[in-house]
Parts: structure tokens; C-alpha cells; sequence
């Protein structure tokens, strides 16, 4: 059987003394879209942080392709095909938004050589652009003028710039109004449906579930349970205990 | 009218200096938070390397690059050594381990040199002085006027038009996210300190060219007014050094010309006293910004 494309095992995280993570684990298979779950605090972030390498573990191991990536610097992870859209976006204000898009793209060189990093660039350029025609007509403004609705869609651009083999979008909707909140998860379905295998960070309970293949919930550090997200999503008595919510999903948006 | 040009010339060239001296170190504060009471010995090692080898017959146009290479080096070596393994660290913990450097490398130029003054030989060109009209223009004033300008043109390609420069820019404002890009905050911190280290290595030139005699402490002089003009314009932004370093000539230059000669000794003080209205009224300096190289 083939290797999974992405394999947590047994993360124990913390911050001084205060253990986050308790042993959780996961797996993402090639093509795959998974959803990670939970409250504010839960650990979700800290979560990403780690896989991207931002945090090191205290226990467990974090495997791309069945390789040990667990001591890998942050750095080096992007090289590997590992690239977080980190939570509040950061996007660079400095810089212009093609500056941030080839901030993303500086990681090719160290994967493909010069040469191919080049091309592979200058074509992730032209698939954001493509993407997110506003950023493409605005290139060669600064990224501090945009909304964040537009911000969010830079960190996904500069996030596929790195053409990554697993894009972790931590929060993509944080902040943003409910409708620029679906607009981005158009994106992230029309990347699904183009292959790209991506975890997510979400606390909106219904889009995440809408979107994902599988998902999971975690609570005060620990996973508490694992499933594909279609059946978690028709399972009233689940969304109630672990997220208050019943009855159906109002129209246009979920909480 | 004529006065006023010649006090104008004196302003820029005086305030061109001070710009240069606080670019250098805003650069690495941008990007580690570092506030670096070593910088002035950078230009000190850079005047003493340009004595050894003028001593040595080396001609003039090949010592400049060598003086300017070395404090490159010299800088590399101890952002590498001595400051390297506290990114991330409280800044109070930089500002001491910056001390413990200036004492580190001021001794080596005690043992090195000796504590008596030596004075930087220039060829006879530099001692010239140029009569443009009215004006009186002294040769090393037009230079240091026109290295500055040069220096500062450099400086703002390199930062605005190379990946580089997008990277110093970005880790000034996110050194994590900019970690998530794949870049080496080593590469990073080697790029700042190398580019720091070859201005200090041409203030050091044109200032001890200026001052005329060197000692090892002859660093607090000019690590002081780079900080003053960094408070003053605005600290961790290139503008701001700018900004701060010839409005900090001007300030220098008016005093001597408005000040009656009884007052003169008190314009240290004043200088002082316009930082702290300076801070009072404007927390972000000068030029409002606060840590941002870019502007």
C-alpha cells in the first residue's frame, strides 16, 4: 500500500510548561482535503504550526511520503512541498503583490533547480492571476492597499506559488465577511477539484464540513474523533455535542 | 544668499554622513530588533585597516574597496558569532551582548594599535577646496555629499528591486511567515550585517578622513549621533535614518551659525533636548514610521 502523503503521529505540543497537543493524530492522503475541527484554543493552530515546523515537537513524528520530516526546520519545509497560509494571513505590506507571490515562489529553486524554478514561477504567477483576477490587475501595488478579503486571496496565491504538495490553510475566513468567506472557499474547491490536497483549520463547523473529504475534532488538545466529513455532517446528535449546533444550516452561510 | 548655500553645503555634508552612520544600523535593527553599540567599531577597524594599508603603500583606489571589504567581513563575522545565536531574544538581552562585543573588539584594537592617536594620510585632492562662485566646497564635503548619495541609491535598489531585498524587507516586518517562504533567517541576518558592515566600512573612511586622528574609542562620537538621528527620524525604517540623519546636520549646522559663541558649548544639550521634543510629539520620529525598511 502506498505511503499516505502526509502522516501525524502522536503529536504531544507545548508552550513552557503547558502541554496543547496530547498525542494527536492524523493522516492526509494524496488529493485528499481534510478538515481539522475544534473551538478557539482547542489547539488547531498550534496544530499547523507544527506540521509547518514554526513549533517543535515535544513527542511524535510528522511524516511526507513516508519520510521523517519531524526535525526539518520550518525553512526547509516549503522545499519539501510542506506550505502553510498561517492564521491573520501575513501577508507581507511592504511588498507589492507580485513581491509577496514570488516571496512564495522562492522556495522552487531549492526543489526544481534554477532553471525549471523559473518556469514553474512565472506559470504559478499566471494560475493566481487567473485565479484571483483582481490581484493579477493590481500586481504591482502594495498589499497593504488591499481588503482582507483580497489579502486572504494573496495568502492562497503565495501559498500555491510554492506549488505545494500540501497546502495547510489555517483559518482562511477569519475576519472576513460572510460572503468574501464563500468566495474563498470557491478557491480552495476549485483547487480541491484540481487535485491539491489541503488541510484546513476552520471553527465555521458547516463550510468546513461542506468542503472537506474528511474531517476531524479536536478538543482541549486531544483528537476526539476522526470521519468522513459527508457523514459527520448529517449526524445531528455529533454537530450538537461537540459544536451546539442542530437542525439544518441556515441559508447562504454556516456558524 | 551666498552664506546661506554655503551653510546648505555644510548641512548636507555633515547630515549626509549622519544619514549613512544610522542606515547602517537601522538595517540590522529592522531585522533582529538589535539595537548595536558594537556599529561604531566598525568604522574604527575600517580607519585603522586604511592606515595600515596607506602605510604599506598600498594606493589609494585599492585601499578604499580593501577597508570597505574588510568591516563587510568584520561585520559578518560578528553578527555570525556574537549575535546569531540570540535571534528571537529579549531585546535587552541583544542590547548587552552588543556591549560585550564593543569591549571584545575595542580591545583588539587597543592590542592591536595602541591607545595613542594615529592619523588616516588621504592624498593631497582630499585636502582641497573647490570655489564654486561664492560658495567654498572642500573636496571630502563634495565626497562624502556624493557617496552618500550613491550609497543610498544602492541601498534602495538593493532593498526595492532584488529577491534579496524582498527578503530583508519581508523579515523586517515577519520573520516567521517569512520563514514559511523557505528563507534562512541566517541568509537573512549575513545579507543585513554585510550590508551594515561595507556603510560602516565607508562612513569609517569618510569620517576619520574628517576628524583626522583615531583611537580605539573614537566610536562613541559617531555612535552617538547615529542613534540620535535615528530617534530623531524614526527608528527601523531607511527613511527615517535619512530623514533623521540630515535633519540632525541642519540642526548642527543651524546652531553653530544662530548660536552666539558663549551658547555654542550648550548645543549638545540642545541637540538632546530636540530628540526628546522630537519623542514627545512624534513617538514614530520624524518621518512617523516605525519599524518598517521598506519606507
Amino acid at each position: 500500500m502506498a505511503e499516505p502523503l502526509l502522516h501525524v503521529e502522536d503529536l504531544v505540543v507545548g508552550y513552557g510548561h503547558t502541554k496543547v497537543l496530547k498525542k494527536v493524530s492524523l493522516t492526509l492522503e494524496k488529493g485528499q482535503a481534510l478538515a481539522v475541527l475544534g473551538a478557539n484554543g482547542a489547539g488547531k493552530t498550534t496544530l499547523m504550526a507544527t506540521i509547518a515546523g514554526l513549533l517543535r515537537q515535544w513527542e511524535g513524528r510528522i511524516e511526507l511520503e513516508g519520510q521523517d520530516i519531524s526535525e526539518v526546520p520550518a525553512e526547509d519545509r516549503p522545499a519539501l512541498g510542506i506550505v502553510l497560509a498561517p492564521e491573520g494571513r501575513g501577508i507581507f505590506t511592504t511588498l507589492s503583490i507580485e513581491e509577496n507571490l514570488l516571496m512564495g515562489a522562492s522556495c522552487l529553486r531549492r526543489r526544481f533547480g534554477a532553471a525549471e524554478a523559473r518556469q514553474r514561477s512565472s506559470e504559478g504567477l499566471e494560475q493566481v492571476y487567473g485565479m484571483f483576477e483582481v490581484l493579477g490587475r493590481r500586481r504591482k501595488e502594495k498589499a497593504a492597499g488591499l481588503s482582507g478579503g483580497q489579502q486572504q486571496m494573496l495568502a492562497i496565491g503565495r501559498a500555491l506559488a510554492a506549488s505545494p504538495k500540501v497546502l495547510l490553510m489555517d483559518e482562511p475566513c477569519l475576519g472576513l465577511a460572510p460572503k468574501v468567506g464563500n468566495e474563498v472557499y470557491a478557491a480552495l474547491g476549485e483547487l480541491r477539484k484540481a487535485g491539491q490536497s489541503i488541510v484546513v483549520v476552520e471553527e465555521s463547523v458547516r463550510r468546513a464540513l461542506e468542503f472537506a473529504d474528511r474531517a476531524c475534532v479536536i478538543k482541549l488538545g486531544e483528537k476526539m474523533l476522526e470521519d468522513d466529513a459527508a457523514s459527520m455532517k448529517r449526524d445531528d446528535h455529533l454537530l450538537e455535542a461537540y459544536f451546539g449546533l442542530a437542525g439544518p444550516a441556515p441559508a447562504g452561510t454556516a456558524p | 544668499m551666498t552664506t546661506f548655500i554655503q551653510h546648505v553645503v555644510d548641512a548636507l555634508s555633515v547630515g549626509s554622513m549622519y544619514a549613512l552612520l544610522a542606515l547602517g544600523l537601522t538595517l540590522v535593527f529592522s531585522v533582529m530588533n538589535l539595537i548595536n553599540f558594537a556599529y561604531g567599531m566598525m568604522l574604527v577597524w575600517s580607519g585603522y585597516v586604511a592606515i595600515v594599508l596607506t602605510d604599506a603603500g598600498v594606493p589609494f583606489l585599492a585601499m578604499v574597496p580593501l577597508c570597505i571589504a574588510f568591516a563587510t567581513v568584520l561585520s559578518m563575522v560578528v553578527g555570525r558569532v556574537a549575535f546569531k545565536p540570540f535571534i528571537g531574544a529579549p531585546p535587552i538581552t541583544l542590547l548587552i551582548t552588543s556591549f560585550g562585543v564593543l569591549l571584545v573588539i575595542q580591545y583588539a584594537a587597543i592590542v592591536a594599535f595602541g591607545e595613542s592617536p594615529r592619523v588616516l594620510t588621504l592624498p593631497p585632492l582630499f585636502s582641497d577646496v573647490l570655489q564654486l562662485g561664492d560658495v567654498r566646497v572642500p573636496v571630502l564635503q563634495l565626497i562624502t555629499i556624493v557617496s552618500a548619495a550613491v550609497v543610498v541609491a544602492i541601498f534602495y535598489a538593493l532593498l526595492n528591486r532584488t529577491a534579496f531585498g524582498a527578503q530583508l524587507r519581508s523579515a523586517a516586518e515577519l520573520p516567521d511567515v517569512t520563514r514559511l517562504m523557505g528563507v534562512k533567517p541566517d541568509r537573512v541576518l549575513a545579507i543585513a550585517f554585510a550590508i551594515s558592515g561595507a556603510i560602516a566600512g565607508i562612513v569609517g573612511l569618510l569620517w576619520f578622513a574628517k576628524v583626522g586622528a583615531l583611537t580605539p574609542r573614537s566610536d562613541l562620537d559617531p555612535t552617538i549621533k547615529a542613534f540620535i538621528a535615528l530617534v530623531l527620524g524614526g527608528l527601523g525604517s531607511a527613511r527615517g535614518a535619512i530623514v533623521g540623519g540630515l535633519g540632525l546636520g541642519a540642526l548642527e549646522v543651524g546652531m553653530s551659525v544662530a548660536l552666539p559663541e558663549a551658547a555654542l558649548g550648550y548645543s549638545p544639550a540642545i541637540v538632546f533636548g530636540a530628540v526628546i521634543l522630537v519623542l514627545i510629539l512624534r513617538p514614530g520620529g520624524l518621518s512617523g514610521t516605525t519599524a518598517a525598511l521598506a519606507r
